[in-house]
């Protein structure tokens, strides 16, 4: 169970990004996740309510797309996407696929942010 | 009022991958050839690692090598009777090891890299979490024992297609527990057409002999690789 150090990564990654926009608190993740990356998204789902608490990212939502293995085929020439548990052969020719071009994603695509003092300006007529 | 989106586009493990690089650099300056070993717990990574280390020492070789354990540090001294510079790891929890502690541990080792021949580092026994962290490594070890089950490798497929070379240890017990190698060599051809393996025994030295030769093969390639580069 690795994923509460991939948490902890992702919101350090977010938090520096962010590091110039103090202003800014997020309200989601936009995560890509290859079916390869060893990360379980339901590990990591947890793991991320757990590790923003008291950060710029409380309550925000992680929004995992998972990214499916993608290879080029030499042999057929074609863009293909192999599946378990043949992660490197073709599945239209049955060719070796040397490297996958996808598949070990862990990448923060963006995030969706608001600022805070617009947030208390809106929030005070209601309350 | 509406939250607007900020592109980010970085990798979660970058500021990890980013260190790797830095060591994978100072690894090849220094024509240290690097291995990460990997397994599960049990699979007999250090008994292995110690009979390897012995016998490069014996042939010469100038090796050292760093073990991560989530606690004690009974690996390192059962290491360190190779005659071997080792350090221990303790993660402290932790079920894999990092780049930055690999950088933090060589700093604090004292170890002179132009002193290395062979650097390998002794993951912590875990077949899912280690295969997400590159170490600077010049090849990944999967490790596989045969009382295991011939069907791990395509249990726990991230981490046995990202390794470049697999090792079938207690090869001397494979008989006494029925160890199919048809399967097992089909099922890791399958998680990675073309994987090299080695069939080894810490126990009675077999395939040892192989494996040292490979392991001095691969690294005088690099060499020469860095000389043309």
């Amino acid at each position: 169970m690795h994923e509460l150090s991939i948490a902890h990564s992702l919101i350090e990654t977010v938090e520096e990004a962010l590091a110039s926009q103090p202003d800014l608190r997020v309200t989601a993740v936009n995560l890509q996740l290859g079916v390869l990356s060893g990360v379980e998204a339901d590990s990591l789902l947890f793991c991320f309510d757990i590790a923003t608490a008291d950060t710029r990212l409380a309550g925000a939502k992680l929004q995992i797309e998972s990214v499916a293995a993608r290879a080029f085929c030499a042999a057929c020439g074609h863009d293909v996407s192999p599946v378990a548990p043949h992660w490197y052969r073709c599945p239209e020719c049955g060719a070796v696929c040397a490297q996958l071009s996808a598949g070990r994603d862990l990448q923060i695509a963006s995030v969706e942010v608001v600022e805070n003092n617009e947030e208390r300006a809106n929030e005070a007529p209601s309350a | 009022m509406k939250p607007r989106l900020l592109e980010i586009r970085k990798g979660v493990l970058e500021k990890n991958d980013l260190l790797a690089e830095g060591l994978r650099a100072r690894f090849q300056a220094a024509g240290v050839f690097t291995l990460n070993w990997v397994s599960s717990p049990g699979t007999g990574k250090t008994a292995l690692l110690e009979a390897t280390l012995k016998q490069m020492r014996e042939q010469g070789q100038r090796v050292a090598a760093l073990v991560g354990d989530l606690a004690t540090e009974n690996d390192a001294h059962r290491l360190a009777r190779s005659g071997a510079p080792v350090r221990q790891i303790v993660t402290g929890g932790n079920c894999h090891l990092e780049a930055d502690m690999i950088e933090s541990h060589l700093a604090r080792s004292g170890w002179d890299l132009n002193d290395l021949d062979f650097l390998f580092i002794e993951n912590v026994g875990n077949l899912v979490c280690p295969s997400s962290y590159d170490l600077g490594e010049d090849l990944r070890v999967v490790l596989l024992s045969v009382t295991e089950g011939e069907d791990k490798p395509l249990k726990y497929p991230s981490m046995f297609n990202s390794s470049d070379v697999a090792m079938i240890t207690k090869i001397d017990l494979a008989e006494a527990v029925e160890f199919d190698r048809a399967a097992a060599y089909a099922n890791l051809e399958t998680m990675r057409p073309g994987l090299r393996v080695f069939e080894t025994s810490a126990k009675t030295g077999r395939g040892l002999t192989e494996w040292i030769a490979f392991l001095a093969e691969q690294r005088a390639a690099r060499l020469a690789s860095r000389s043309q580069g």
